[in-house]
């Protein structure tokens, strides 16, 4: 095992000899790494985060024919850098009236709830944070901990655009958190066990082939769970103020901003890695460094289409999107779900009959999904103004009003 | 000799009963459900000791990500929410109170 194969668990051996050397305890030179393994995991990703930052605003530029960040430093990489010194350096405004604790918890909640995603995402055959047996569970347990860190921000701020804010996104990050739930579930019964590093060790074919469907659907609800577009009415920026942060400044917004950005990157690696095979590619068991790059790879490609989407789509109205959620994801997530675990049981192991025909399957719900959406989406054409009898108070005559339907003002 | 994992469960348990008392006790309605929030994240924390983790996660899911939201979303729809004015129906002194909780602590004890 050499530095240039595998150097995190390297540096570790390293780094426990020289502890032990010192006559530190077994227990305690295992705490000691621990405590250093959670500070990196921690601390990385918010340094990533810059990289994150450029490289999304030059793609958006990209897609809305422009240049992006262009003027610090070479193709405006150092950007970042000077936005985060120029956030260190601004004032922490606390509004009057302000719930103290609720409302200083709420950056650090939200940021928390992305940062603890990591402890469980498997980079490697052996470099994880925590092999935890729960850990598709322990990702939806700290997905709570986002939503409520926006609650505490929408009701500390003592001021009720925040808190009307806030509403607007626990409605659609509750709502959206059942089909991502759910959808979860199809790795699960495909590997018959809750932790991530099992079920990447179980996609000897990727998973996105076995349920394509799933992986759609995962997506979605990912996107509606990070606030992008067209999923961006927490803080759709062109017609509200924001949303639940307004109330934030300086270094305190900056913390909502950066686990927006890194959340993004965060669940398209969930979705890498219980989707499209995680760490798992070529020669990976020879050089474990390999893992981190296909991860990586997987994910900015993943990343990369969430981008796509976020400067091409027009945002959803609120009633479509939680229509969306609750008259076509969750229906369809169920549906899969029953179908997916009734088939698979049902079919006999051999590769060649199971891949193709849970494909079909996907295939088939999906069309259905799609012609019974085609089919409700013709039948309403919402009216403008009700069509209603006004009695004209003189002759008693009864006339209607025309009613308009929304193509016509559109 | 205390281990410190047994220093860890009395702190935890401590800050559990703490903010399980503060919930009843507090006067504003919206501050009791943080604090039952924090008391669920003790009782998690009690599971963690105990090394099962899947309590621990289904605590979390269940009891903060579902059911406390829930609370502190319904908290937010009721009138004057923001206000401090917040009278509890029955007024009563501090000693009165400090009895009744004492009565209520022996009695779970017992």
């Amino acid at each position: 095992m050499g530095f240039f194969t595998d150097p995190i668990n390297f540096l570790s051996g390293l780094l426990s000899d020289l502890l032990l050397g010192w006559g530190l305890s077994a227990n305690l030179t295992q705490l000691v790494l621990f405590i250093i393994g959670a500070g990196l995991l921690a601390t990385l990703p918010m340094f990533f985060t810059l990289v994150l930052i450029w490289s999304e605003r030059k793609i958006l530029g990209r897609i809305a024919d422009r240049i992006g960040p262009n003027r610090v430093g070479p193709w405006g990489v150092i950007q970042p850098f000077a936005d985060m010194i120029k956030i260190f350096t601004k004032e922490l405004i606390t509004p009057a009236g302000v719930d103290k604790v609720p409302y200083q918890l709420a950056p650090i909640l939200s940021i928390a709830g992305v940062l603890l995603l990591w402890a469980v995402i498997p980079f490697g055959v052996s470099v994880l944070g925590v092999n935890l047996n729960v850990g598709i569970l322990y990702l939806i347990a700290v997905g709570g901990f986002g939503t409520l860190g926006f609650l505490f921000a929408g009701w500390g701020s003592n001021n009720k655009y925040a808190l009307l804010g806030a509403f607007r996104a626990i409605a659609q990050l509750i709502s959206y958190e059942i089909p991502l739930a759910v959808s979860l579930l199809i790795p699960v019964m495909f590997t018959g066990s809750l932790g991530m590093n099992d079920i990447v060790a179980g996609q000897s074919i990727w998973f996105i082939f076995l349920s394509p469907l799933g992986a759609l659907i995962f997506f979605i609800a990912s996107i509606a769970e990070i606030g992008r577009s067209p999923f961006d009415l927490l803080e759709a920026d062109s017609e509200l103020v924001s949303g639940f942060n307004i109330e934030y400044s300086g270094l305190k917004f900056g913390m909502f901003y950066v686990a927006d950005f890194l959340h993004a990157f965060t669940i398209s690696m969930i979705f890498s890695t219980l989707f499209l095979g995680g760490w798992r590619g070529p020669f990976v068991e020879q050089v474990p460094l390999l893992g981190f790059v296909y991860l990586f790879a997987k994910t900015a490609v993943v990343w990369f289409i969430g981008i796509w989407i976020r400067g091409s789509m027009p945002r959803f109205r609120i009633d479509q999107m939680l229509n969306f959620n609750w008259k076509v994801l969750i229906p369809l997530s169920m549906t899969l779900v029953t179908c997916t675990a009734l088939i698979d049981k049902l079919l006999p192991g051999s590769f060649w009959i199971r891949v193709p025909v849970l494909f079909a399957l996907n295939i088939v719900l999906f069309l259905a999904a799609e012609r019974l959406m085609r089919i409700g989406s013709k039948k309403k054409t919402r009216p403008v103004v009700a069509e209603r009898p006004i009695t004209v108070e003189n002759t008693g005559i009864t006339e209607a009003v025309p009613t308009r339907s929304i193509g016509e003002i559109g | 000799m205390i281990t410190s994992l047994q220093v860890l469960f009395l702190a935890v348990a401590a800050v559990t009963l703490f903010s399980a008392l503060m919930v009843v006790t507090t006067r504003k309605i919206m501050h009791a459900a943080m604090w039952l929030v924090l008391t669920l994240l003790g009782v998690a924390i009690l599971f963690a000791l105990l090394e099962s983790r899947f309590f621990v996660v289904v605590q979390v899911i269940v009891y903060i990500g579902a059911i406390a939201i829930l609370i502190i979303f319904a908290v937010m729809l009721t009138r004057r929410v923001m206000q401090e004015t917040n009278h509890r129906s029955t007024k009563t002194g501090g000693l009165p109170r400090l009895l009744r909780c004492f009565f209520l602590c022996w009695s779970v004890l017992q």
